[in-house]
């Protein structure tokens, strides 16, 4: 976890004070509608159907528990008693009061928290890979460099007006968690064959309208380098990116229009004039900001826990919970474990200020006071010892928080939909129940295997629906609600293309759904595969790539019609 | 008129600190006139108007988000003055405009900001190497010179940093 400096602490207060003049400047009348909408965007307000919207940025992913209880008060004190963990490392509260927003803001700055840019056409909350750091396949930590990204886009001068949202993701594993190849720029953080670090760059990745997996346009950067290099990207961006068209505005869209090649050709042209510039990182710089992570102290430990090994030979309840939660750790004796936030009745990703405090007091008790924040909107421990497995399960289990979905079609992603965003063509949280509901079972769930379902209520794709197994589109016809259904996507894929290479788009299998149909089309998208399915680790997505749409197509409007 | 300002105060109450737009009219500028040409014009005439202003006058060129800095890089030293429009406080290319001039071209002139040119913006506009700001006709002069001061440090480098000095985080 990144310790604020004085100087970065001094920067939060300064915003905090900066906008509480804005809001109240707006509250007075001083500073109209139209000028304050970008300011409350970048500092993460939106105003949605029935009270603004407050998303609060956690960096990378990382919180400690301090920041938790924060998290829970003010879901207390400002807000309906919960709150949201969005797919995009950020936390959400959907009903605090405007001229209340300012103390919030000052609350979080209290534990070096902030909301800065996690809205409006400006450089985003940069994301990463949940296991970052503790991952065995891990190459390079991305953690260091994610932070530096922190800072340097931060208030940056010439890039708070972008054409559009500009989102920055970075892995440094074998497995891109992180999905870089759908971001606005796509970074895997590697070694070359000297073992200096450096970055492979993709850029115009997204999902949204118009899909498209990013454009590799560097294949090692080294690390001196990252800050100009991006600061070329953003530039040619800035200057060309198209601002006639609202849904033709993101970075994408040039790529695409003036061709990669053409637009790479502009960012080295830039990135040659600049990069031996001041932006030029230096060793000194990166230790200074590494050394400000603190560091889990781990104890020398055998590979397995003979005690965890015992019980979990004899509770089937605790081996599928370690299954599917449980991961592999880089040190011997480790493991990280994800808690689960899809459960039945609870829209994803939603956590009451209750069981904030509770998760807060659990990972005091059994990691180094720390947790992240995934993309799938769930939370992991990341550092606990394999001894203390049955009774952290245990414990998670008396919160009815030890579901163990992760992988599973239980683990639905579904943004806010229409019961809250002013976007939405469709709501997403009650689908989302129809589908858990229907596959409640998780004898059910296991005998799937590995499936992510991605629910999104419009075109902005919040839930990633593209990029899921099986995606679902909330669409609007005729003023009423349905659902269009792709399926084969997948969010990434190794760097070095041994899965067959990177993330997917998924496809359309045809007209759209009534809501009421949602939950039995995904029903016989699933018996369609369980009878193609070949062995038992041939999942949903592999049986797509393998057959095509056509034979699950051709099910379900059989059943359809 | 908007009223022009720098970080240090009022500049120009009337807004163009004696600069006079070129609207197609050259008769109207007289010899030793500082002249303000668009883009297409200076690249133009910059000759003849160079003569016509003479030693007294000046040349500025005012620049719209598209134009591409580039084509006045060799003519920079000829330049008293870089205008760069903001037709709406949204279109954020004059940053990078502004960035470029200073940064890539080395310009040490006089940069100011046109247009929708607003109090919440002047910080970020001098942070990109703005200097002198012709606010828009609502504005508080003395709210905006309180903008300078929103932040007292910034993490990353900016174009400012070839008007102003400072220390950085990340310039350590
Ligand atoms: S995908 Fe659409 S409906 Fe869902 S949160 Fe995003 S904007 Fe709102």
């Amino acid at each position: 976890m990144y310790q604020y400096t004085a100087f970065d602490q001094s920067i939060v207060d300064q915003r905090v004070a900066q906008f509480r003049d804005q809001t109240e400047r707006f509250i007075s009348g001083e500073l109209g509608g139209e000028e304050f909408k970008p300011i409350r965007l970048q500092n993460g307000l939106y105003v949605q159907k029935h009270a603004p919207m407050l998303r609060v940025a956690i960096p990378y992913g990382l919180v400690n528990t301090k920041q938790v209880r924060m998290f829970a008060h003010i879901a207390r004190e400002y807000d309906h008693n919960y709150a949201h963990f969005s797919t995009r490392q950020n936390i959400q509260y959907n009903w605090p009061e405007l001229h209340r927003v300012p103390d919030i803001l000052a609350e979080l700055a209290t534990v070096q928290m902030h909301a800065i840019q996690t809205s409006g056409n400006c450089i985003r909350n940069t994301t990463t890979d949940q296991f970052a750091g503790v991952a065995p396949d891990e190459v390079v930590n991305p953690l260091v460099w994610a932070e530096i990204i922190r800072q340097w886009s931060t208030i940056h001068p010439e890039f708070a007006f972008l054409p559009r949202k500009f989102k920055i993701a970075i892995s440094g594993s074998a497995q891109d968690r992180a999905a870089t190849l759908v971001h606005d720029i796509g970074l895997i953080a590697m070694k070359d064959a000297s073992g200096q670090i450096g970055f492979r760059v993709a850029a115009g990745g997204g999902l949204g309208r118009t899909p498209i997996v990013g454009t590799v346009i560097r294949d090692f950067l080294p690390w001196q380098h990252l800050i100009s290099y991006l600061e070329a990207i953003l530039r040619v961006y800035n200057r060309l990116g198209r601002r006639d068209n609202k849904y033709k505005a993101r970075i994408k869209i040039l790529v695409k229009e003036s061709t990669p090649a053409q637009f790479t050709e502009w960012v080295e042209t830039e990135f040659e004039a600049t990069k031996n510039g001041p932006q030029l990182l230096t060793q000194a710089q990166v230790d200074a900001i590494a050394a400000r992570f603190t560091q889990a102290a781990y104890r020398e430990l055998p590979a397995d826990d003979a005690g965890t090994v015992t019980f979990s030979a004899s509770s089937g309840e605790f081996a599928r919970w370690q299954r599917r939660n449980v991961h592999a750790h880089r040190v011997s004796g480790y493991a990280s474990v994800s808690v689960s936030l899809k459960r039945l009745g609870m829209p994803p990703g939603d956590i009451t200020a209750d069981e904030l405090d509770a998760i807060a007091e659990l990972a005091d008790q059994y990691t180094q006071g720390e947790l992240r924040v995934t993309h799938e909107q769930n939370l992991v421990f990341a550092d606990v010892e394999k001894g203390e497995l049955p009774a952290l399960w245990s414990d998670l289990k008396a919160l009815g928080m030890a579901v163990p979905n992760i992988g599973l079609i239980g683990n639905i992603i579904a943004c806010p939909g229409g019961d809250f965003c002013d976007l939405a063509n469709a709501v997403s949280i009650p689908v989302a129940a129809a589908i858990h509901e229907r596959f409640e079972s998780l004898d059910y769930q296991f005998d799937i295997g590995e499936l992510d379902l991605n629910i999104s209520g419009c075109i902005n794709a919040c839930g990633h629906h593209h990029v899921g197994h099986i995606g679902i589109l909330g669409v609007d016809k005729h003023d009423e609600e349905w659902y269009q259904i792709t399926i084969g996507g997948a969010q990434s894929g190794m760097p070095n293309g041994t899965d067959g290479g990177t993330a997917k788009i998924g496809k359309i299998i045809g007209p759209s759904f009534a809501r009421a149909q949602v939950a039995d089309v995904v029903e016989n998208l699933i018996q369609t595969y369980l009878s193609l399915r070949e062995r038992d680790d041939e999942r949903f997505v592999d049986v797509v790539a393998r057959t095509g749409i056509d034979p699950f197509k051709e099910r379900v409007y059989a059943e359809v019609n | 008129m908007p009223k022009l300002i720098n970080r240090y105060g009022v500049v120009d109450v009337n807004g163009t600190d004696g600069w006079l737009e070129y609207t197609g009219d050259a008769g109207a500028i007289p010899a030793g006139a500082k002249v303000l040409l668009p883009l297409t014009e200076f690249r133009e005439f910059s000759g003849t108007w160079q003569k016509h202003v003479g030693a007294k006058g000046a040349l500025g060129v005012r620049l719209t988000p598209s134009d591409d800095p580039a084509l006045i890089a060799n003519d920079l030293d000829k330049l008293a003055l870089i205008a760069v429009e903001f037709p709406a406080f949204t279109d954020g290319r004059g940053y990078s405009t502004a960035t470029l001039l200073r940064e890539r071209y080395g310009y040490k002139g006089e940069l100011r900001a046109v247009g929708d040119v607003l109090r919440d913006q002047i910080f970020l506009m001098s942070r990109s190497g703005f200097t002198t700001f012709a606010l828009r006709n609502d504005q508080s002069v003395e709210k905006a010179l309180a903008a300078f001061n929103d932040f007292s440090s910034y993490y990353q480098h900016a174009a400012d940093r070839f008007v102003y000095q400072h220390a950085l985080p990340l310039a350590a």
